[in-house]
Parts: C-alpha cells; structure tokens; sequence
C-alpha cells in the first residue's frame, strides 16, 4: 500500500529516469527502412480461354532497391505442366518465336485446345526460383443474343454502342468481363506467276513483280490479312447501374473493362449496353491496322477480381503513392500474377482497309 | 430533507475528509526551526520565540509531550507546523494575526444526526471580472466536507445548521476562508483573486478523492511551460495537451494530435459545449481557441462522463470566458505568425459582458521566409455576449468564426486547402434551488472544407508534362442541436448528473471535379446528395462517496441514431472510481463504452487534411470502443506528483486512413468504397513532475502498442496502425528567477511511424498478353507494385526542441507588457518523414526520403500589451 513512501523523492526521481531509460534502447533499435530478406518470385500471368490453345506468360519479379534498374528477366528455363481434372497432363515448351520474344515474360504454348467448364492446375519449376501452383476453372459456355449496335456521339466522343443480352448459365454465379480489343493484322501481299506464289513484301519478289506486272493478262498483286498475338486496348463507356466499374472511380468515365457479377443482375437474360470508342478503329500506320474483337467474357471468379483491382490500379496508378495502390489479389501459390480461365463470346467487325 | 434521508439510507454516510488546515500570510512566511528534535511543546514553543507569531492551542487536544524530530527541510511555516502535527488531530485556522490550533471535530455522522442540514450555494468567481471558475474547491477544514464548482462555477455543498468555517482555493488564485453561519439554504457567491496560492499545509494537496481522470487545465496551468504553447510566438494553450502522456502530436502536414491509438475522428472538440470539426488552423498546427479568450480545458482520455458521446478517443472540453463584468480590459498581440486583439467589458455592469478577439495570420510574409513552398492565412472571429437575467439565471451567445487558406508548391505537386468553422451557441444556465443546477444550450456548428491536388503526368521519352491534372474536392458538414443537463446534489455524498440532447446533423459531399487548375469558387461544384442523419440522446450519473476512501461514478449514455432507414442503438455503460490509499497516494479505474456516428475518410494520397465525413449507414457501421484503465497517483508536500496508468482500448467499425481508398462521393456507391476493420491499443503510461525553488520540471512518457485489422487488406492480418509510435517521451523545464519572467524548454521524442512502401515489381498482365493502350499517358509505367504486408517498415524517430524566454514589465496600474522570444525547432528536425518510390522503365527506382516540416529552425519574438 505504501511502496513508494519507503522511496525518498530523490530516488523516485532516479526511479522514474531509469525506468525510462531501460525503455528508451527499445527506441533506438527501430530501423528507418525495413531489413527484411527479400527474393524474387515466379510471375504468372495466364487467362486460359475455351477453345484457344495453350498460351502461359511466365517472367519473375524485380526487387525494388535504390538504383535498380526497372527491368524484368526473362524465364527460359522452366519447366511448365498443365494438368486438367480428367488426369491429362501436358509439358508445355518455351515458345521461342519472335513475336513472342522481348517481351517481359516469357510464353509457353502449345497447341492443346482448352475446353469450357473444365479445371486446370499448372506447376511451374524454375531453378532458381522454385516451384509456383495455381489451378482454375474455365467456366462453362454461354451465348448473347439480341446483338444490336448503334453508332453515337457522347463528350465528342465517337462510340460503337453494343446492345445485346447474357444468357446467363444458371443456378452458378458467373462472373463477367467485357471488353474490346483490335487484334493487329499483318498484311502479306503476294502475287502469283506461272503458278508459283511469290512474297511481294521481299526484295527479290517485288523486283520480279515490278519486271512481270505490265505482262499480259496482267499479274495482280493479291493482299490478305494474317492476325497477330499483338493487340491494341479500345476503351469502353457503361451506364450499367449494375457494373461493378461504378466502384472504380474512374475521373474520365472511361473503362478498360466492364465488370458483371450475375449475382447483381439474377436474371437468365441479362440485357446491357457498352460502347466503344471509335477513335482507333481505323488506322494509317500499318502496325494499328487490324480487326476489331468485341468480347463478352465469362471468367473464373479469382480472374475477376485480379483484373478488377487490376484496373482500380490502373486508374490510380500514377495519382496514389505507390504504397496506397489496390494490389491485384493473385493466385499464384510461392509466385505473383494469376491464372485464370475463360470462356468468351467474340464478334469480329474490320474497319481498316488494307 | 426527505430526499436527503433518503438518500443517506440509500447510501452511505459520507464520512469526514481528512485534515486540512487553512492557509493564510503566516502560514506561508519563511521558517527555519534552530531545534531540531523536541517535544511537541518545546518545539511549538520554540517556533514562537523565533518567528514572533503567536499559536494558540488547548494542551488537551495535543500530545505536548510526544518528541518529534524534524527533517531540516521545513523551510515555510506551514510546513514546520505540518510536520510537528502531523500525528495529531488538530487543524490550524489564522485568525486575527494568529494561528490557533483547533480539533477536529468527529465524522459528521456521529455529531450531527439530530442537526438540520443546510445547503451553501452559488457561483465562485474570478475577483473584479466575475469570470466563474470551473473546478474550484470549496471545502470545510474542520470536517472535511467539500465540493469542486462545476463548469459553470457552480457548487453546492451540505452542512448542519450553525457557523461554519470554509476555505475556497483554485489554482493560480489566491486562497480565501470565509466564516458563514448556516440556518437556512444559502446563496453565496465568493470570489477569488488571481495571485500566488500558498503551499497547503497538511499533506491533503492530494487527498480530495479524484471525480474523474479528466486533466484539467486553466489558463494559469496551461502556461505554466510557455515553450510548449509557443507556436513561433503564437501562444496556443491548446498546444499544451500535446505535453501530456497518451497524446500525440502528428506531422504538422496531418491534422492535429491523437489520443491512445485512436484516429483523428475519434477526438471530439467541443468550444463552450459547441462540437468543432476541425479545430485548428495551420493543419492542425493551431487550435482555433485563441489565448485571449481561453478559460480552462478538460481532456477526457480514460473516462468519459456519461454527458458525452461522439468521440471514441478523447473528448477536448474547452471554455472560454464570459467576459468581464466589472471593467473593461484587452489585450493585444503581436508576434511572427498572427496578430489579435481581445477587449472584454461590461455593457451594463455586473449585469451584461462581452468579450471579443480576433486574429488574423501573418504568415504570407513570415512563413515564406520559413518554407518559401508554404502559404498559408487563416483568421479567426470570436464574440460572447453573457447576460445576467437575475441572480438565477444567465444567458451566453457565442459566436464564432474562422478560416484557413492554404497552399503547398512541390516539385511533383501543388496542393490547396481551404477550411472554415462557424459557430454559434446560446446557452442558458438556471439555478433551480439549492441544490440542483440546470443548462441548456441550442448549438449550432458548419463546417467545409475544400481540398485540391494538382500533378502533372510526363511525356515518357522527353519527362515533359504533357497533362497538369487536379482533383477538385469540396463538402460541408452542418450541425445542429439542443442539450440539456441537470445536477442534483441532494447530499455531499451523492450527485445526479442527467440530460438528453438532440441533434441533426447533414453532410453534403460535391462532386469530385477534375480540372487544369484549382476550383476554389464553390458554387462550381454540384452537390452529389445530402447525408442527414438524426442522433437522440439521454444519459444517467452518479456519484458517489461510498467513504471518504472511495468514490464511484456509474453511469449510462444513451442513443437513439436514425439515418434513411438505418436506425441503431446504443447503450453505453460508463464507470469510474477512485480509491484513496492513504492521503498522498490514489487508484483509480475507468470503463467506457463509446459509440461514434461521424466517420471520417481521407485521401491520404493527397498529403493534406482532405478530411470528408460520412455519416453511419447500415454497410459502414457505428464506431464503437471499449476502454479500459487502472491508473495511480501520487502527490506529496514536496512539489513530487507521480502518475502511472495502464489502459486498453478496442474499437471496431473503423474507417480512417484505408489504404488506397479514394471517396470521391461522385455517385451513390460511396458506402462500398469504404473498408471498415477494427483495431485495438493498449500502453502505459508515466508522468512525473516536480517543482522546487524556481524550477519545474515535468516528464511524460507513453509505451504504447497500437493495430489495425481490415478484412480486405493485408490479407486479413493485423498490421500496425500508421501512427504506432511505441514511445513517446516530453520533457519539460522551466525556470522562474522572478514573477515577471520566466524560461521554459520542451524536448519531444518519439518513435517514428509505420508505412508502407512496395518491395518488387512483376510484368503487367495487358503487357503478357501483348495488348498494348496507344492513349494511356503512362504507358511506359508496364508493371505491377507488390508489398507483402502493410506498414511493416518504420521511419526514424522523431524530436523536437523548442525552447523560449516570457519577460513581463508594468507601467501603469492597469498597463503591462509581454515580450516573448524563443526559437521554434531549435535543431530543424522533421515533422514527417515521407518515403516516396520513383521508377521510369527506361530508368532505376529510386527511394527517396522527403523530411517534411512546417517550420525550420524559426526564432520568433511577439508583444503583447495587456490593459
């Protein structure tokens, strides 16, 4: 009851410096910046869409340290396996073709086609990176109806207005992601003579093409259009009160995706309208030059929401600090990214001339 | 007197305090005993032959012959007489020039059973200014019976029938007995007068049993340590909370200081009853309380008393006075920051007084020669008009207004915020008899607050800007409410505080308005919707003197809230008690329930105060918290006063700071953009003052732990608040070589805070598909920022030294002048500390540190005039 009156008041000034004295070393020992052991990790980066063959994105992360450079290294040395449920196991190579090289991941493929409603595991093996696992669910098909499409003006904007209706798969919650895309066309003109084909866009065949083409009957140069695996980002506009992209806050109205959880809607025919701004239908520059893909996707719920913090980060990218930017929630067991699978309805419309 | 009976049957008899003496001129007088050990006569004997005073006794009340040895460090009078009597049961009263040493009489349940009871009441009073004064003691030595004023400066206290002595003293007023003979229920104003109070006598300076835990400081006590109000010569005594154990005061670039882990939402200011969303100026640099018209603050910390609800963390009472009665008087004030003036005066005199001050900054010429980055103006309007109807009744109108522009230049951003308060109360305090008291007041209280953030985006070749964006934000807050709370003391044992209130309150976010530049005409923004919500609210207390060892104070607070179709229910228990342990030493506990129907979110990327308050809905719960606390005390003769309190504290329902929020209220989704989670806190806290000679010296230390829970971030882990600075260490000093000047130093240290900063980077998902957006400015910026958990990382602990000189000289009877100097952040340290991450894909990431401050090392000197 009395302990502090057998301490004169000397000591329990003494008594109170030491205490805090004793307390304040703990202080000290806070580091200003964290000496946390940091690695790299595996990256995975994988939309599996129905009835596509097998493409993986495979590259690893950078740490940040003062003067590091902003680069990724490439992943060439994995090993990669797909398995789906029914026990089929595949060992997907590196693609090593040149449009996918360069890049900041690397591309396994191989040409097994995906199937809907079916589930996939994929393990990949990195020497020095370990071993990463995901699985995911390609959901089930689906169709739209009732496509129409409208051209309009809005903020001076020129958009393609597209009206259609989800047939929404039933008694499943179905997540989906609308989005529109220009799949870059290469042009290859070539022209035909004596029966053989020639490749007008070489040295060689335009010289025998400029010698051959006032020949009668005249040779005409013949140009088709070949896709490539590059793309080109159209953006949307929604008015769905029912689109989760009214959470995204975006300042310009403007989406790279449109957001649709059927949980929202609850209805077997779902009927929405998005637009897509015209400005890069068609294009001069020969690398713009392509068709027009409109997508309605129906994907698994972890794609979902990666993609939908995905494009909250985005939209804040470059207004938050970095520390205050939504993270992509990923998938990825002992690895970053996501892997996640598709099915998607596509209408093809061109626009460019070639 | 039947209520009175029944209220001692119903609870027990108060018993008598312990010993208290009168103080007086004799009493303080210097005294060295040349004996050192004797007998109770000789050394009373001795005292008499040396010092000349003549004390009066009756030999059968003491143990003449009982030897006692003094320690040598009796230095007054009244602390020889102290230690000679000590085990005696004995008081001394001065009367006509003696001292005369009388009995004590025995607990008053025993002597006065048969007597009638009487209540004295009324107000105590500032001598000449009739300012009232709030926690005042007026006590009966001789029995121990007494009260503290409320704060209104009313009191009421029970005694038998026939004379009484009793003795009034407040801090930094002089003590003052009074005689009365009680045969009826009586009206006694008393004043004091501002002077140096006297050393008490007996060792009963820490006796009177705690009613709460609140700290209370008057102007007298909030000045004690100048350098801790000085803000580059503007004196604040708000500022002097931040010198206390719990509180911190966060970067100057935040806003304002908070309370035991708890967010700066949770903090409720109320300025003469009147709720103040954002009370200060400068970012939270300066409270809106200008010095001139401040009277006292309570900051309720550990207990709340069940009048309060609103504020998780801390409820800032604060006064301001009602103006002088008697005379006209001012003040005026000079210094680097702000000039203000205050005059107070009677309109018709002891009848109608008024009081009114201004301040305006002058901070464009000053603090630019500080920060040339920084702008900053504000200014601040008070008057108060207190009129008497009679001697039962009193009414005060207030009415407040204030203002901040504020404008920040950075290399990679500009910000600008503007705030502003009005404020206005009419307050009506009526005596209802003898002893029962009653308030009501009708508040009203606006607040807006604009907030603009404008940054360019860069060409990713040639790092030109091609695009100067700015975010545009503006929203008002509106409340308005009718309170009233009654005090019925029908026995010194027992009080019954109880009330109810009703308030509305409407929030009006605007539109978020993208744009080149700033928008700071507010008729450009359009209001999104309005936010109104209704809160009905009553509350039961008492206290209680179980015996003169311990007092409780159960209570309840109760609250009806209703906003759309949202209505909720909040029952909130309250509970203190104090335990005395002997007369120098006290326990006390604390239990609370709070609930809090004002959220605040910020866009913390901002870097300023965007404050925006949201209302709860049924998808972002109530804030609510359970507090607990256990504290100690110990105050003796010596000028020694210890305490220790332990504390822990929940709250749920959280919003503030969510990471990468962003509430631009643009549409109706508003609810789901905000994460609610719950975070918790406990410490310890120590506080240790002492004061000899011409010197005082105080040191306040807080070990705190401080976590927050979101079930979407961090992947549902704790992570620590953005504030958890584990120790928090104020020192104190100051020097009085002489009554008209002084010298004080503050030295602040803390830990730093905790933050978050991205550990790696991975490929953009678009960029592994091969999709590339020919219209996105920043297209070069391709990756992904990954950090595995929130605020893992700490910056570096934080200090502050400010140091200043007050020197104070009369030249006329009513004329006196104040020079002050010092120097602000002696050693230029940082108020934040800020880690920011740059990355261009062509280029390296860089880290950097920005050590942010809103005053360097920033010498000031100020004038004020007092007349």
């Amino acid at each position: 009851m009395h302990i502090l009156h057998t301490i004169s008041r000397n000591k329990q000034i003494i008594f109170l410096l030491i205490v805090t004295g004793l307390l304040l070393p703990a202080a000290c020992k806070k580091n200003p910046y964290s000496t946390h052991k940091l690695s790299n990790t595996l990256v995975v980066l994988t939309e599996l869409t129905a009835g596509d063959s097998v493409k993986i994105p495979i590259g690893k992360s950078t740490l940040i340290e003062n003067n590091n450079t902003v680069s990724f290294g490439t992943v060439n040395n994995a090993i990669v396996h797909l398995q789906d449920t029914l026990g089929h196991s595949w060992l997907i190579p590196l693609n090593t073709a040149p449009e996918f090289s360069g890049g900041a991941t690397s591309v396994y493929s191989n040409s097994q086609i995906l199937q809907p409603n079916t589930t996939y595991t994929i393990e990949v093996s990195d020497p020095e990176l370990g071993t990463a696992k995901a699985s995911t669910h390609i959901p089930p098909a689906f169709v739209i109806t009732e496509v129409d499409t409208l051209r309009e003006i809005y903020n001076d904007q020129e958009m393609l207005t597209f009206h259609f209706t989800i047939n929404d798969v039933p008694d499943t919650d179905n997540y989906y992601i609308i989005e529109a895309l220009k799949q870059v066309t290469k042009i290859y003109r070539h022209f035909i003579y004596r029966n053989v084909t020639y490749n007008y866009d070489t040295p060689d065949g335009q010289a025998l093409y400029n010698r051959i083409k006032n020949e009668q009957p005249p040779v005409p140069l013949l140009t088709d259009t070949i896709p490539t695996n590059n793309f080109i980002r159209l953006n949307l506009l929604t008015f769905d009160p029912n689109a989760d992209n009214t959470l995204l806050n975006s300042t310009t109205g403007l989406f790279r995706r449109v957001f649709l959880q059927s949980s929202v809607f609850n209805n077997p025919l779902y009927s929405t309208s998005v637009s897509v701004i015209t400005k890069n239908f068609i294009s001069d520059s020969p690398q713009m030059k392509g068709k027009v893909l409109f997508m309605v996707k129906s994907v698994s719920r972890e794609l979902y929401d990666y993609l939908f913090l995905y494009e909250k980060y985005k939209i804040d990218f470059g207004t938050f600090p970095s520390s205050q930017l939504s993270l992509p929630p990923g998938n990825i067991t002992n690895g970053l990214g996501i892997f996640g699978g598709s099915f998607r309805y596509v209408l093809t419309y061109y626009f460019d001339t070639f | 007197m039947k209520n009175i009976g029944i209220t001692v049957l119903l609870f027990l008899t108060l018993l008598a305090m312990p010993v208290k003496g009168q103080q007086g001129p004799l009493l303080s007088r210097s005294y060295h005993s040349k004996l050192k050990k004797g007998t109770i006569r000789e050394l009373l004997q001795t005292f008499i032959d040396e010092s000349g005073i003549v004390v009066e006794y009756i030999s059968n009340f003491l143990e003449t012959d009982r030897v006692v040895s003094l320690t040598g460090n009796e230095t007054t009078v009244s602390v020889f007489l102290q230690h000679v009597l000590q085990t005696q049961r004995v008081t001394v009263l001065e009367k006509n020039g003696k001292l005369i040493l009388v009995p004590i009489k025995p607990p008053a349940g025993d002597q006065d059973a048969f007597a009638s009871t009487y209540a004295i009441f009324g107000f105590i009073k500032e001598e000449g200014s009739k300012e009232p004064l709030i926690n005042a003691t007026i006590q009966e030595p001789l029995t121990g019976k007494g009260t503290l004023t409320n704060t209104f400066g009313y009191f009421t206290l029970s005694l038998p029938a026939g004379p009484h002595t009793l003795r009034i003293s407040y801090v930094g007023y002089a003590t003052r007995t009074i005689g009365i003979t009680l045969n009826e229920n009586s009206r006694t104003d008393i004043s004091l007068s501002p002077g140096t109070p006297v050393p008490e006598i007996v060792v009963a300076s820490g006796s009177r049993l705690k009613k709460y835990a609140a700290k209370n400081i008057n102007a007298e006590q909030a000045n004690q340590y100048p350098a801790g109000n000085e803000l580059v010569g503007e004196n604040d005594p708000i500022r002097s909370r931040n010198l206390l154990p719990g509180v911190i005061s966060v970067q100057d670039y935040a806003d304002g200081f908070l309370v035991r882990g708890g967010s700066p939402d949770q903090n409720q200011f109320l300025l003469d009853g009147n709720e103040v969303f954002n009370p200060t100026h400068l970012l939270g640099s300066l409270s809106i309380v200008n010095k001139t018209s401040f009277k006292s603050m309570l900051l309720h910390k550990s207990d709340f008393p069940s009048r309060f609800g609103g504020g998780l963390s801390s409820i800032m009472d604060v006064y301001t006075k009602d103006g002088n009665m008697e005379q006209w008087q001012g003040e005026a004030n000079l210094g680097f920051l702000a000039a203000s003036a205050a005059v107070e005066g009677p309109v018709r005199k002891n009848k109608t007084a008024v009081m009114f001050s201004f301040r305006r900054s002058l901070t464009t010429p000053a603090v630019r020669l500080l920060d040339e980055k920084f702008n900053a103006r504000f200014y601040d309007v008070h008057f108060k008009i207190t009129h008497l109807l009679n001697e039962n009744n009193k009414l005060m109108l207030n009415v407040y207004t204030g203002h901040d522009r504020m404008k920040l230049q950075q290399s990679n951003s500009n910000n600008l915020q503007k705030w502003g308060n009005k404020l206005g109360s009419l307050n009506w305090n009526h005596l209802l008899g003898a002893r029962s008291f009653m308030n009501t007041a009708f508040n009203v209280s606006h607040y807006n607050n604009l907030a603009g953030y404008q940054y360019p985006l860069y060409d990713d070749s040639s790092d030109v800007p091609v695009i100067i964006s700015t975010f545009n934000t503006y929203s008002s807050i509106s409340h308005y409410d009718v309170k009233t709370q009654f005090e019925v003391q029908p026995a010194n044992n027992i009080r019954f505080n109880f009330g109810g209130k009703i308030a509305y309150t409407m929030i009006k976010p605007f539109s978020t308005n993208l744009s080149d530049g700033f928008i700071e005409n507010v008729d450009d923004y359009n209001l999104v919707m309005t936010l109104p919500f209704k809160e009905y609210t009553l509350y039961y207390e008492n206290e209680i003197n179980i015996d003169n060892r311990l007092l409780i104070r159960p209570g309840v607070h109760f609250n009806h809230y209703r906003f759309r179709n949202f209505h909720f229910n909040s029952i909130q228990p309250r509970f203190f008690a104090s335990y005395k342990l002997d007369d120098r030493q006290q326990l006390y506990a604390a239990y609370n329930k709070m609930t809090q129907y004002l959220h605040m979110v910020s866009n913390p990327f901002m870097g300023v105060n965007n404050m925006i308050w949201v209302p709860s809905t049924r998808l972002v719960k109530p804030e609510e918290s359970t507090s607990m606390s256990l504290g100690y005390s110990l105050r003796n003769t010596t000028g020694v006063s210890l305490s220790a309190e332990a504390y822990w504290k929940k709250m749920n329902n959280l919003t503030s700071y969510i990471e990468g929020g962003n509430i631009f209220s643009n549409d109706n989704t508003w609810e789901q953009s905000i994460l609610t989670g719950k975070g918790w806190s406990y410490g310890l806290e120590f506080q240790a003052e002492k004061k000899f000679l011409h010197w005082q010296i105080m040191c306040a230390y807080t070990l705190s732990w401080n976590w927050r829970q979101f079930n979407n971030l961090n992947n549902g882990r704790r992570f620590p608040f953005k504030y958890d600075r584990r120790h928090v260490l104020n020192i104190t000093v100051a020097y009085k070589p002489r009554n008209n000047w002084s010298v004080s130093a503050v030295w602040n240290f803390s830990s730093g805070d905790a933050f978050t900063l991205p550990e790696k980077i991975y490929p953009d998902f678009d960029n592994g598909q091969h999709i590339v957006d020919p219209g996105d400015p920043l297209a070069a910026y391709r990756f992904i920022y990954h950090y595995s958990a929130l605020n893992q990382f700490h910056t570096r602990p934080y200090q502050r030294l400010d140091a200043g000189t007050d020197y104070a000289v009369h030249t006329g009877k009513k004329v006196s002048h104040k020079l002050s100097a010092g120097v602000y952040n002696v050693l230029g340290t940082a108020s934040s500390y800020n880690y920011d991450l740059q990355a261009s894909l062509d280029g390296k990431f860089n880290i950097s540190l920005s050590r942010n401050r809103l005053f360097n090392i920033s010498p000031y000197i100020s004038y004020t005039i007092i007349f």
